[in-house]
């Protein structure tokens, strides 16, 4: 399993399988805004040179995790340790972090290159250092002669870029970006996460990414972290959540999925639909004896369409939208579920047709209280509009 | 022209398709008729008390009666008969006219429909004024002693309004002859009236008062009078902090003026931005945007400032609160007299100027304060500014433009404020205020003109020092200025 650095209950010890060092790690963070509990016990580590995403809806606490490492919040409990030493009791401008802000916060007083050179000058750098670094830095961001432009003369991309380099600028050892590319056009987002990218690789800067929107997750990160009402629900590398998401909700915030109740009598076997599946999954060590109710997961490309017979699933195709690569199908299964499946041939509107799929697509989670709506699978897109996370 | 798509009634929604001024037109031409029903005759006939008929009832008697002065008379509408129909006719026609607008200007251009509504709201505007003359005889207006030329103008609010709408039509009628559209903006045309009556007109007046005057022969001829009388070369003794200058007379009034409003705008600046930047803070933290603490601050804007500048003088005066005070508790024996101090004197005057003029600086800089991005001031601290850092290099430089904006609402009018300087020194201190009252209300024409020459140097200075501070903000973008 990919989840053992969660915090799922008290605060660990942070062990790491692979070995490699941690620039920082947290235990046991908890955080409230009144009588709302943002945080709960939020524990996990980040490598050196790792991109690690905070990713979830808003509201689930990543942004306040980040403004709490960066020091623009304070954390009601817990500890931060950053290369072994306690970072919470540092303020904010001694912290060898920098941030890329949502809305880029750029000082509208200066030009691109004092914008830039903030940091140095604080840090009396000599002249010709400055211009040298920042030049550098505006390089890195392909901003080159852009320096006497004022911030507001350039684009929202453009702003984007003046933002990191002058993160970048003061060679943090970790990068926090608060979703930086919320409000740029998506053609523009695609150009820049594969920029960012490769910043971070150049670079050799830990990024720590926050946002909501699981593609992003999945294309840039290293370690994805899926937050949920201010509860860590799983942390992996992308691989490892979109295929053995833990629960249903993970499973439903990331990609499409179908996700319906089962049970589990016995190892490698599981139950649902009213048919019985093998499977490559023993059953959950703390299960009672007997029937162990699970939740199930089959993503939608997983599934093969095959003619109808009583050993399958069989439905009726309700809907079929062209989606590019594949067509995407509603199936109004006859064991009362709506599949989404996701094939590369259509098949006509108000055909029936049988499905099948093999044992090791069968993704089995604990059972979860979570309900996934059918129809609002991806709740990214909702929250494009709100400028903040609690 | 923006087309309200009503598919109820097909009626309605020709009627809101005709442009603009002809529904200005047609409003004049329902109010003339509106007019003509209501017993309002007085409309027009204001000079003549206790007559209250409509044309209507004129036209339904034949007769009116009518009293002037106490005297009864009979009136007969005979002369007037034409008149009256066509002031009744003619609105009828226009709003006809107005109705079909969108059938008519199928065949005809909408000019000419223009054209034509405006030379019937003309006639009708000449019929109604005309009918009080032609039922009224020269003869009852000699008897009564009243003149004829009484009978045109209304001295009450709702004939002025009248009037005011017939005229509006007119005009509007005038636009569509002439094929121009009406457009909302020009609901701004009046105030570029008020700016020519009140701004361009009185500084061209200025102007020639200054540099103007009657000769014997009674036309007017340049002259530099007024400004020679300013520099008079007398040279008078001033005190400055304690020291005793010669300075010539005129040059040491408007240093005196200059000193007080430097320290005013000093003195706020100093109070103001601490207070407005903890105030924006308060306000940040909480999220609210107007601030209950503030309007404290700014409450005493609202009491009359001579009321208040006589609260002062009461306050430090011979037997004010502060020496009954001080001699209440033993700590002086005679009343120390402040406001006769030339060193303390001084001090007050510019104490009770910095309260007075403490509202102007605080408001703009606190809207400004208050809008600033936090994220900003976090992304300094984030890049390493200490808080000290972070408010000189990026919270103060953000700030001037409500900064700029408060000097100019605190240093110009400090400069040539007279009341305060005026009433706590008990008319001892000679401010430009007080010596541009002295020159105006003298009785000799060469001092009238050096009091206008003296208004006109203090504006020059005045848009010199707004041009420089106006210059010092180009950078920061002018974000909150007022001026």
């Amino acid at each position: 399993m990919a989840d053992f650095r969660s915090s799922a209950g008290k605060p660990q010890l942070l062990e790491d399988s692979t070995g490699s060092a941690h620039i920082i790690e947290l235990k046991g963070i908890n955080k409230s805004f009144g009588d709302l509990q943002v945080l709960h016990n939020i524990t996990f580590y980040i490598r050196n040179n790792e991109f690690l995403t905070l990713l979830g809806p808003s509201g689930c606490g990543k942004s306040t995790t980040l403004r709490i490492l960066a020091g623009f919040e304070s954390a009601d409990s817990g500890i931060v340790n950053f290369e072994g030493h306690d970072l919470l009791s540092v303020p904010a401008h001694k912290r060898q972090l920098n941030t890329v802000f949502q809305r880029y916060a750029l000082f509208p007083h200066l030009n691109v290159y004092d914008n830039v050179a903030f940091g140095l000058r604080l840090k009396k750098v000599s002249k010709e250092e400055i211009r040298t670094r920042v030049d550098e830095a505006l390089e890195t961001v392909g901003l080159s002669g852009f320096g006497n432009r004022w911030v507001d003369q350039i684009s929202g991309g453009q702003m984007q870029r003046v933002a990191i380099a002058r993160a970048i600028i003061n060679r943090p050892r970790v990068l926090l970006l608060d979703e930086p590319l919320g409000a740029l056009d998506l053609k523009m987002r695609k150009e820049m996460q594969m920029e960012l990218k490769e910043m971070q690789r150049e670079l050799g800067i830990t990024f720590v990414y926050v946002t909501h929107d699981q593609e992003e997750a999945l294309t840039m990160s290293d370690t994805i972290i899926v937050m949920k009402d201010g509860v860590i629900q799983q942390i992996g590398t992308p691989t490892d959540i979109y295929n053995e998401p833990r629960n249903a909700y993970v499973a439903d915030f990331i990609g499409e999925s179908n996700i319906l109740p089962g049970a589990m009598s016995r190892d490698y076997e599981v139950t649902f639909a009213g048919k019985i599946f093998a499977c490559v999954d023993p059953r959950f060590p703390e299960a009672p004896e007997g029937s162990d109710p699970v939740d199930v997961v089959i993503r939608p490309e997983d599934i093969y369409v095959k003619e109808e017979s009583p050993d399958r699933i069989n439905g009726m195709v309700t809907s079929l939208v062209f989606k590019g690569v594949h067509y995407e199908m509603l199936v109004d299964g006859d064991d009362g579920f709506t599949w989404m499946i996701q094939d590369v041939d259509p098949v006509k509107v108000g055909k029936r047709i049988g499905m099948t799929f093999d044992p090791d697509d069968i993704q089995i989670m604990r059972k979860s209280d979570f309900s996934p709506d059918r129809r609002k699978t991806q709740p990214s897109e909702e929250d494009t509009v709100l400028p903040e996370d609690i | 022209m923006h087309r309200m798509h009503l598919k109820t009634s097909a009626g309605i929604t020709e009627v809101l398709e005709i442009p603009v001024h002809i529904r200005l037109t047609a409003i004049a031409a329902l109010m003339s008729l509106v007019v003509f029903f209501l017993p309002s005759l007085t409309l027009t006939l204001f000079s003549i008390p206790r007559m209250n008929l409509s044309f209507f009832q004129i036209l339904q008697s034949g007769q009116m009666r009518l009293s002037i002065h106490d005297v009864k008379y009979t009136l007969t509408f005979s002369g007037a008969l034409p008149f009256l129909l066509l002031s009744l006719l003619l609105p009828v026609l226009i709003l006809l006219l107005i109705f079909f607008y969108r059938k008519i200007t199928e065949k005809v251009p909408g000019r000419a429909v223009s054209a034509a509504v405006l030379s019937l709201l003309f006639v009708n505007l000449v019929s109604l004024v005309l009918v009080p003359t032609k039922l009224i005889s020269g003869a009852v207006l000699a008897k009564a002693s009243v003149g004829s030329s009484d009978l045109f103008f209304a001295p009450q609010a709702v004939g002025n309004l009248c009037i005011l709408l017939l005229i509006t039509g007119l005009c509007a009628a005038a636009f569509g002859t002439m094929g121009l559209k009406m457009h909302l903006r020009m609901v701004s045309y009046p105030y570029f009236l008020w700016l020519v009556v009140f701004t361009v007109l009185p500084l061209l007046l200025i102007f020639f008062a200054a540099f103007f005057t009657k000769n014997s022969s009674g036309s007017y001829v340049f002259t530099l009078g007024g400004f020679q009388t300013l520099m008079v070369p007398r040279v008078i003794e001033a005190r400055f902090y304690g020291l005793t200058l010669h300075l010539q007379e005129y040059f040491s009034v408007f240093l005196r003026s200059l000193d007080y409003a430097v320290w005013t705008t000093f003195g706020c600046l100093l109070v103001a931005y601490p207070l407005a930047y903890a105030l924006a803070n308060r306000a940040r933290r909480t999220h609210t945007s107007s601030s209950l603490l503030l309007m404290f601050f700014v409450l005493p804007m609202w009491i009359n400032t001579m009321l208040r500048t006589y609260a002062w003088r009461a306050f430090f005066g011979q037997s004010g609160v502060l020496n009954n005070i001080l001699i209440s508790f033993h700590w002086i024996a005679a009343p120390i007299l402040f406001l006769k101090l030339d060193f303390l004197s001084d001090f007050i005057i510019k104490l009770v100027l910095v309260n007075d003029f403490l509202p102007f600086m605080l408001l703009p800089i606190y809207s400004v304060l208050v809008k600033l991005d936090e994220n900003v001031t976090q992304a300094a601290h984030d890049l390493g500014a200490n808080s000290r850092q972070a408010f000189s290099r990026v919270v103060f430089p953000l700030s001037m433009p409500g900064v700029i904006s408060g000097i100019q609402m605190v240093f110009m009018p400090a400069l040539t404020f007279y009341m305060i300087p005026e009433i706590i020194s008990e008319g001892s201190v000679t401010t430009i205020g007080t010596t541009v009252q002295t020159f105006i209300l003298s009785e000799s024409v060469v001092q009238q003109q050096a009091g206008n020459v003296l208004s006109l140097l203090l504006l020059i200075f005045v848009l010199i020092t707004m041009g420089i501070l106006r210059n010092s903000d180009k950078d920061t973008g002018g974000g909150g200025m007022i001026l």
